[in-house]
């Protein structure tokens, strides 16, 4: 037998993880991109002449419990009915035990490589509003995303904003199986084989002790290892995160509290709701006080002089030429 | 508040104040200078009152200064005309084109900035 | 079975050891022709030498899962191996002893002639494509070996000319159809079978040289879920 040539070995690669969809519905093309739990493959839905993007687990459920988590996903997906969040048309399981769904097809890119091309700070608050939006949304509908980060939320062609990647979102007041038993050890998520070899896949929690969410993303209380305590403020945390991102490293002071607070380490520290975080973003491009900062009597002063910049210029401008006309108006 | 009843009461205030200040740009118009008041609310009201209707549903602030200049010139270059012509006095043009134009980029801008946007039909 | 390296029983450790050597031996083999480019004989030497060091010195007791993964622990411990003998003044013969390493040598000379590590790759990364490509050569012998068995010939024929061919030569559905006077669809799922079976055998493979679960999980998901070598 020949060398399995590195072309030959992609392909085979290839071809033995590309799922086969049960009956003609789904035709599968290329590859999108994977996430904690599967590969995400562009396909097109023969029945509804579409396209659509099938998500399948890497692997058959190891565990009821692991089923159930792309069960739960697909639930939540179903349930949230937004614009920010994708809809699921399909679900189902391969030949081989592999469990898939199919959901919208979203033509975007990933947050971080979107504002790439947005450098004007309040367009990218303006996206960021939109995101608070959505996850308040899932908020008020009891979904708690847990896993809130650039990578999993899409920016549209059209500037809309959805939120991705539902795998360990918890729905409040449903008890969730198998909560991890103990804090998890540092290599926790080294040890659980590196789900996290890119340095951003959502960590693992199908083992005891490990932890649900993103290293670097997620909310202390999360990274301790109680995922099934959080409230709301663990994605309030993630948002802040994001915000963090999205600000850059010299924010305006007022901003910078802003995500000081978002960011806070204890969660009674910061805001109560993403609603009461866009609310806060919203003053701060309005150009009005926001929650987060205590300003001084200059501050605010200067504050409101930049709000209301146009109308105090021409205010001048009228004084100027006013008194210009008064002193030589007739010469 | 909607964009024209913010024009009108802006156009108004605008209007008496610059109208007021005749007293001292123009002090051979003392005697007159109450009607010049009426007159200057009057044509505020009115500047407002078109500005606002027409930027009702702009969200462009530079709309809102172009239409404000625009409608104010409108009124104030046949007044300006009307009073050089009377009083045979060149300055008048100056004296009232220039502070009508700025006013009128003033309650354009403002009626945008701090007015209520209409809603598009059917929203 | 790498639980079983670790075993306490010497018995069960050193068949666990012959196991994994025999899963092993490719990517160290050809590791050691093209990274350290040792001769033949010598590398044919140094990888005999290697698994019986590993099994008579004990050296997979000293692994530690939550430290590194198997294989990169493996590859490691090959580095150091080749570098300690290498310093050494002369190298004795090795093999021969009490250990028998289950070699799958026949024909990978063959199979390397012409190929090349690249220079600058880093030695995990072409370690580790190395271990996928034993992986998968290993899984095609055995699905080779099945279909003759089971007298599918046509499924493998199909399954060689398509899948196991470079780019330029592979030929379409319909010719492999019309050669085979088959219609396409049947084509199709000769190859979904062939496919489906060869990828549960390189998923057994791959449990076999993994810890535990989670790690066989996560070798799984870079295996399949990415274009990485």
């Amino acid at each position: 037998m020949n060398r399995l040539s590195d072309e030959a070995l992609a392909h085979l690669r290839d071809v033995t993880e590309r799922p086969e969809l049960p009956g003609d519905r789904y035709e599968i093309h290329e590859r999108l991109g994977r996430g904690g739990m599967g590969t995400v493959w562009r396909a097109t839905d023969r029945e509804l002449a579409r396209d659509v993007a099938v998500k399948v687990m890497t692997l058959p459920a190891a565990s009821d419990r692991e089923r159930g988590r792309l069960q739960r996903e697909a639930h939540i997906l179903a349930r949230l009915e937004h614009p920010g969040i994708v809809p699921i048309h399909d679900i189902g399981q391969l030949a081989d035990g592999r469990l898939w769904y199919a959901m919208k097809l979203v033509r975007g890119v990933a947050l971080d490589r979107a504002v790439e091309s947005v450098s004007a700070l309040p367009a990218r608050l303006r996206l960021f509003l939109r995101l608070c939006e959505t996850v308040e949304f899932a908020h008020v509908q009891g979904v708690i995303h847990r896993d809130l980060k650039p990578a999993n939320v899409m920016v549209g062609p059209f500037g809309e904003v959805l939120v991705m990647d539902w795998g360990v979102a918890k729905v409040l007041g449903e008890p969730e199986e198998g909560e991890p038993a103990a804090p998890p050890s540092a290599g926790a998520a080294d040890a659980s084989g590196g789900a996290a070899t890119d340095g951003g896949a959502a960590t693992d929690s199908t083992s005891p002790g490990t932890v649900l969410g993103t290293p670097g993303w997620m909310a202390p209380e999360q990274a301790a290892g109680r995922a099934h305590t959080v409230d709301p403020r663990a994605d309030v945390f993630g948002l802040g995160r994001i915000l963090h991102a999205l600000v850059g490293s010299e924010p305006p002071r007022r901003l910078a509290a802003i995500v000081a607070r978002a960011e806070a380490s204890r969660p009674e520290d910061r805001y109560g709701t993403a609603s009461e975080l866009a609310a806060d973003i919203d003053r701060f491009l309005s150009g009005t006080a926001v929650s987060a900062y205590r300003e001084g009597a200059l501050e605010k002063l200067g504050r409101l002089v930049e709000r209301h910049r146009v109308a105090i210029l021409l205010l001048l401008a009228y004084v100027v030429m006013r008194s210009l006309l008064f002193l030589w108006g007739d010469r | 508040m909607n964009r024209p009843l913010l024009g009108v009461l802006l156009g108004l205030v605008l209007g008496a104040l610059d109208g007021s200040t005749a007293w001292f740009t123009a002090p051979e118009l003392r005697p007159e200078v109450l009607g010049i008041v009426f007159g200057s609310c009057t044509k505020g009201l009115l500047v407002g009152l078109v500005t606002g209707f027409a930027v009702r549903k702009t969200g462009s602030l530079l709309r809102g200064l172009v239409v404000g200049t625009i409608v104010a010139l409108a009124f104030t270059i046949p007044i300006a005309i009307m009073n050089a012509n009377y009083y045979d006095n060149a300055t008048y043009y100056w004296k009232i084109i220039l502070p009508g134009a700025i006013t009128g980029m003033l309650v354009g801008y403002a009626t945008v900035r701090y007015g209520r946007r209409a809603q598009p039909r059917g929203a | 079975m790498l639980e079983a390296v670790r075993a306490t029983d010497p018995e069960i450790r050193r068949r666990a050891l012959e196991r994994l050597a025999a899963a092993y031996w490719r990517p160290v083999y050809t590791y050691l022709r093209l990274h350290w480019r040792e001769p033949e004989e010598e590398a044919r030497d140094l990888a005999q030498g290697f698994f019986v060091a590993l099994i008579e010195r004990d050296l997979a007791a000293r692994w530690d899962p939550s430290r590194a993964r198997f294989r990169t622990w493996v590859r490691t411990c090959l580095d150091s191996f080749v570098a300690d003998e290498r310093r050494a003044a002369g190298r004795r013969k090795r093999g021969g002893g009490a250990v028998h390493v289950p070699l799958e040598a026949e024909g990978i000379e063959d199979e390397l002639a012409g190929a090349i590590a690249p220079s600058t790759e880093d030695p995990d990364t072409f370690f580790r494509r190395e271990w996928i490509r034993g992986l998968f050569t290993g899984s095609v012998r055995a699905l080779r070996d099945e279909l003759r068995a089971a007298g599918r010939e046509t499924r493998l024929r199909l399954f060689e000319r398509y899948d196991l061919a470079d780019e330029a030569d592979r030929p379409t559905y319909a010719r492999l159809a019309t050669e085979e006077s088959l219609d396409i669809a049947k084509v199709g799922n000769e190859l979904y079978a062939a496919r489906a079976r060869l990828r549960a055998l390189v998923l057994e493979r791959l449990r076999e040289c993994t810890s535990d679960e989670a790690e066989y999980r996560a070798e799984a998901r870079e295996l399949f879920g990415t274009d990485e070598p």
